[in-house]
């Protein structure tokens, strides 16, 4: 080790120092951490938020409340505030426009056999490791191509592909809010049905506004058990409970979809729970779709669901007594018929998203006259 | 002189210990964090940082203050012995303990502080070994002693390599080589102390006897078995495990849940027994477009219900390729009773094989050609997606033939790095094929033929097919056709492919597509890790390796006065030929695989070949070593062959690759390519007994100076390693590679031709 240092040594330790300054410019570029204000515009602000100071606000949209300073990004990725306002970066920039047929959603109570506008805009507030559209859902809305829709394109599109309905889905729709609360309003002027396909994590006042303009919801159960919402999806089990009651106590017509995962969500109590709630607090009416489980994401080295699992699921489900239980991802067993819970006879005859045979006339079985519920016209 | 058997026993142990805990740990930690070649890149840099650290640092200060250097070796020794089996179940409990469930990929870097948990103590203590080796064998204090204990390690290696890798690893379970290692040392430790020891010594010996004594025990009353089952149970929570067996190419594990049989290779899903989709849209998307299907090519993927889907047309043969036997002998175990199983039909033939080489050999022509294989996550699968290969295949078709593969996609939304994956495949396809079609969805199914207008993807054109053939299926039917191939989603497909840029074509000594399913594999990490790939474009990469090796030039330069610039010069040649041989190596394998396929064999003859060079060249060295009076010019005329051998093997590579190695004479290129490494080896093992004399003859410490060279020669293997086969070959292609190792050792060079100069100036 020297003792002292040369002038020489200063000069060239010194420019070292410097070309180490300069080499993190290189990197951070490298790292693609690029200022996201330059790319978005900040032109809709957001309706659900609380001023805390000059520069802070708390988004109130969903249980995060994430609390954020001018330049912060929300846990969605798509929020953020500029000069003490907080404004949605998304708003009339979806980045995935489809076409689907309605069963795909999966809505089974609802114009079954018709098509709905799908769009989706980047972002997501939970974390699922099996989520089957992370390319979007984990993404900033600066990184994906978007394209620029506004709701009436959205409702000039509707008639033009002959939907019936517009589905906000694929990501979480909660995290464009604003977009589908205009969206649907607009759906609902021109007579167009709105679906929310959704994981639920809302809270109660935007739910409340959103529950006035939507007609059916598919809601995501994920689990019933708090530490498995948790580690897996980033989300808790009560606030989502209550947003599924409040939205069947709304009106809105709901439809519950539950992923099962081999060993992480599959144990038989578990799902026996579930369906007790389902069915106290939503009643036997509440259709409950049992979805199979596909290697996708962070979770794309674990089997996908056994049959038998799902079988057992389905089963479990009737016993406790729920009218209408499905099995998802599996046509090649016969689950995803609609019976009538009272002459138990076929209601509707589902293939895949085809519907092959219907046999409810004026929301009644033709067959006995029971009331059928959901909405058939 | 007079160097104890027992002694060249412990060195040769280092050196098997070394290889074959490396091989056997590298296999467990990526079946159990699911590896790709960066990963692979990941882990052996770490383990040779462990063991530059281990030398360099612990080393180069203790061996030579130490006293009693031979009850510190033993008891390194014996701590080996336990690291090794501990580090085995380590990776395998590790995941489970930390509330990481089965079959999920966990983030960077957990991996990496798992994998260094697992490797570092091992290399650590090995590194340190072999510059107490060095003390040893040398007391005399000579640099020979240095070249001894690497020949010696060479060797070792060697043996090791070729034991564990060929025969150990098809018959033990990893636990079991694992505990052999141990037994090994252990014999070591217990016998490379002298007879009449100090009190302590004794305890040594003692401990080590008793290890030994319990090792024969465990093993006798099948212990290790039952450790080895519980703690794979365990690693697999939630699954039975019905069976986990190795193959010389990896690890099929077959587990089971509500009767539904999993197979998982290296830890990766590979497919179970209930997956009609998958089955019918890799079968049915391209044989529905051959008028006649007689003579069918599969490869891989004959286990699932995809052979049942093909037999569904009236075909007279399946050729169906399989690479590991180990696949289908456990098909065969497990899957006989399952509605699908066809292996057993009299039209199925299996073929145990490398696929590329089949394609190469055979004689035959086939009316379609079914690729069912992962995506291009390591070279070695990218072979599978090149032009020569699209080339290859092409000419075993028969007139009206198609063909198809599959790829990972998105279904809602294809991302740009999606979208330049798939285009990379798509343009190299397009430039063979005559008509190349995209089925879109969460996989997406490439179906190629060699004329126009044979392929469609309007639904009802596909739905009119199949009821003409009279061919039932559940999902490629107008149910889900009319969704999945509905216009819109095609066009949203070929306008992402479209709009995502240019891309290069995927070639054999080019492999883009293998980076960017690198890129698609970094984004369940982080997005912001894709991007920081993103931004190496060859440019980038080129013009930052001429600025790096400007820059080692001019700094090195600058010191050319001062008194240590030879042994610094000598040390810079040591890292950068370690670096380079690390890559000759590497690169040796692939292009080995790309021209004559993934011969398991022969590689562990290029890999033993290499060390067997290694091995000869510091032996020859080692011996005329005190008659070289001027270590120094010798050093730099053999690092001149340093610099023109990456140029000889880009040069040989063009050649093999070519006509004259080509058709009748292959079997016999391939056997002189099997040389190519003995010459790397050789140049190599010359070059580090020199460094030491040289090194030696300035500083005057022995363990110091094995210690600081040998963490040379590894910290230049440990960038190589990391760089080499996961940026630089993908990138920039193999033989641009080739000619910056050339410019890389061409910087070594002029700085020692500096010393020379200066030297010959002043006495």
């Amino acid at each position: 080790m020297p003792t002292h240092i040369t002038r020489r040594q200063f000069i060239k330790s010194g420019a070292l120092f410097c070309a180490a300054l300069m080499s993190t410019k290189f990197l951070n570029r490298a790292l693609g951490e690029k200022s996201f204000a330059a790319t978005t515009a900040f032109t809709k602000e957001a309706l659900y938020y609380k001023k805390i100071d000059k520069n802070t606000v708390m988004c109130i949209l969903c249980p995060h409340q994430c609390i954020l300073k001018d330049g912060d990004r929300s846990f969605c990725r798509v929020r953020e505030p500029k000069e003490g306002k907080l404004y949605t970066l998304v708003y009339e920039f979806p980045c995935s426009i489809h076409v689907d047929p309605i069963e795909k959603k999966p809505i089974y109570h609802m114009l079954p056999g018709s098509k709905s506008i799908s769009i989706a805009t980047a972002g997501c507030n939970l974390r699922c490791k099996f989520c089957q559209n992370w390319q979007i859902s984990q993404e900033y809305p600066e990184n994906t191509t978007n394209t620029y829709l506004s709701s009436h394109d959205v409702i000039k599109l509707t008639r033009k592909r002959h939907c019936r309905s517009i589905a906000y889905t694929y990501s979480e729709p909660i995290v464009f809010y604003e977009y589908m609360l205009d969206t649907a309003k607009l759906a609902k002027a021109h007579n167009v049905k709105n679906i929310w396909v959704t994981a639920g994590y809302i809270n109660p006042t935007p739910l409340g506004e959103l529950c006035g303009v939507i007609d059916a919801a598919n809601i995501d159960l994920k689990g019933f058990d708090d530490k498995y919402l948790q580690e897996v999806c980033g989300e808790r089990l009560k606030p989502l409970l209550d947003t599924i009651k409040m939205t069947r106590e709304k009106g809105v017509w709901v439809e519950i979809t539950n992923l099962v995962v081999p060993t992480l969500n599959d144990d038989p109590d578990m799902i026996r729970k579930m369906c007790a709630w389902i069915k106290e607090n939503l009643g036997r009416d509440t259709p409950l779709h049992f979805s199979r489980f596909w290697p996708m994401y962070k979770l794309k080295n674990l089997p996908p669901t056994p049959l038998a699992t799902l079988k057992n699921a389905k089963k479990i489900a009737e016993d406790v007594g729920l009218n209408y239980v499905y099995m998802g991802n599996v046509p090649e067993v016969q689950a995803s018929d609609t019976h009538c819970p009272h002459c138990k006879k076929v209601l509707i005859h589902r293939v895949g998203y085809f519907v092959l045979e219907n046999n409810i006339v004026n929301s009644k079985c033709k067959f006995c006259g029971h009331k059928i519920a959901g909405i058939w016209a | 002189m007079g160097v104890k058997k027992t002694t060249i026993y412990s060195l040769l142990v280092i050196g098997i210990t070394a290889i074959s805990s490396q091989i056997i740990l590298i296999r467990e930690l990526f079946t159990a964090f699911y590896g790709n070649e960066l990963s692979f890149g990941f882990i052996l840099a770490l383990w040779l940082l462990g063991g530059a650290v281990g030398s360099g640092f612990l080393g180069s200060i203790f061996a030579d203050k130490i006293d009693r250097k031979l009850p510190l070796f033993s008891a390194v020794q014996v701590l080996l012995s336990i690291l090794i089996p501990s580090s085995i179940i380590f990776v395998r409990i590790t995941r489970t303990l930390f509330g990481v469930g089965v079959g999920e990929i966990i983030g960077l870097p957990a991996f990496l502080a798992n994998s260094g948990l697992a490797l570092f103590p091992i290399s650590l203590g090995l590194g340190f070994l072999f510059v107490l080796g060095c003390k040893i064998i040398s007391e005399s204090s000579s640099a020979v002693g240095i070249g001894r204990v690497y020949t010696l390690e060479a060797i070792g290696a060697m043996i090791g390599g070729t034991v564990t890798s060929l025969v150990l690893i098809r018959y033990f379970g990893a636990l079991q080589i694992a505990f052999m290692l141990s037994f090994l040392n252990l014999l070591s430790a217990a016998f490379i102390l002298p007879r009449q020891s100090a009190q302590n010594e004794k305890y040594l010996k003692t401990i080590s006897l008793l290890l030994i004594f319990l090792l024969a025990v465990f093993a006798i009353s099948g212990k290790i078995e039952l450790m080895d089952k519980k703690s794979l149970e365990f690693k697999w929570a939630g699954f039975k495990v019905l069976k986990s067996t190795d193959s010389i190419y990896g690890r099929i594990t077959v587990t089971e849940k509500d009767t539904q049989f999993n197979f998982f290779n290296n830890g990766l899903f590979l497919f179970s027994s209930h997956d009609p989709l998958s089955s019918e849209e890799a079968v049915h998307f391209s044989l529905i477009f051959c008028p006649d299907p007689k003579d069918v090519l599969l490869i891989g993927g004959g286990s699932t219900q995809i052979m049942q889907e093909i037999l569904k047309y009236p075909v007279s043969t399946v050729d169906y390729v399989e690479l590991d036997p180990l696949v289908i002998s456990l098909s065969k175990e497990f899957l006989k009773n399952e509605p699908f199983y066809r292996l057993d039909d009299p039209r199925v033939n299996i073929i145990n094989e490398d696929g590329r080489h089949f394609i190469q050999d055979t004689e035959k022509s086939y009316d379609a050609v079914i690729i069912n294989l992962p995506n291009p996550y390591t070279a070695q699968i990218n072979r599978f997606y090149t032009e020569e290969f699209f080339k290859e295949v092409k000419k075993i078709l028969s007139e009206n033939a198609v063909v198809s593969f599959s790829v990972g996609s998105s279904e809602n939304y294809l991302s740009r790095e999606q979208s330049l994956f798939l285009k990379t495949i798509f343009e190299t396809a397009r430039a063979e094929f005559q008509e190349v079609k995209i089925v879109p969805g969460d996989t997406a199914y490439f179906i190629l033929a060699n004329k126009k207008g044979v392929i469609s993807l309007n639904p009802e054109d596909i739905i009119k097919r199949l009821e003409q053939r009279g061919i039932k299926t559940i999902y490629v039917r107008d149910y889900y056709l009319f969704s999945k191939l509905s216009d819109e989603r095609i066009d949203y497909l070929y306008r992402a492919i479209n709009q995502a840029g240019g891309v290069r074509k995927n070639m054999d000594f080019y492999p883009v597509s293998y980076f960017y399913d690198m890129v698609l594999w970094s984004t369940y990490f982080s997005f912001q890790l894709s991007k920081f790939f993103m931004f190496f474009t060859r440019k980038v990469l080129l013009c930052g390796t001429f600025f790096f090796f400007a820059l080692l030039f001019i700094v090195f330069l600058t010191r050319r006065r001062t008194k240590n610039f030879r042994r610094e010069a000598t040390l810079l040649a040591l890292g950068t030929t370690g670096l380079s041989e690390i890559s000759f190596e590497i690169l040796i394998v692939l292009a080995f695989q790309i021209i004559y396929g993934y011969l398991y064999y022969k590689i562990g003859i290029i890999i033993t070949s290499f060390m067997f060079g290694l091995y000869l060249g510091s032996l020859y060295i080692t011996r005329k070593l005190t008659t070289i009076s001027r270590p120094y010019k010798t050093y730099t005329i053999v690092q001149v062959f340093v610099f023109i051998y990456p140029l000889i093997l880009l040069l040989a590579f063009k050649v093999f690759a070519s006509s004259p190695f080509g058709g009748v004479s292959r079997g016999l290129g391939a056997n002189i390519f099997a040389v190519l490494p003995f010459i790397a080896g050789f140049v190599g093992g010359i070059q580090y007994p020199l460094a030491n004399k040289i090194c030696f003859g300035s500083s005057g410490a022995i363990g110091k100076t094995a210690g600081i060279t040998y963490a040379v020669d590894l910290l230049g293997s440990f960038v190589g390693a990391l760089l080499l086969s996961s940026f630089f070959v993908p990138i920039v292609g193999i033989s641009t590679t080739c000619i910056l190792l050339a410019g890389l050792n061409l910087v070594s060079l002029a700085l020692l031709l500096a010393g020379v100069k200066r030297n010959s100036a002043s006495p």
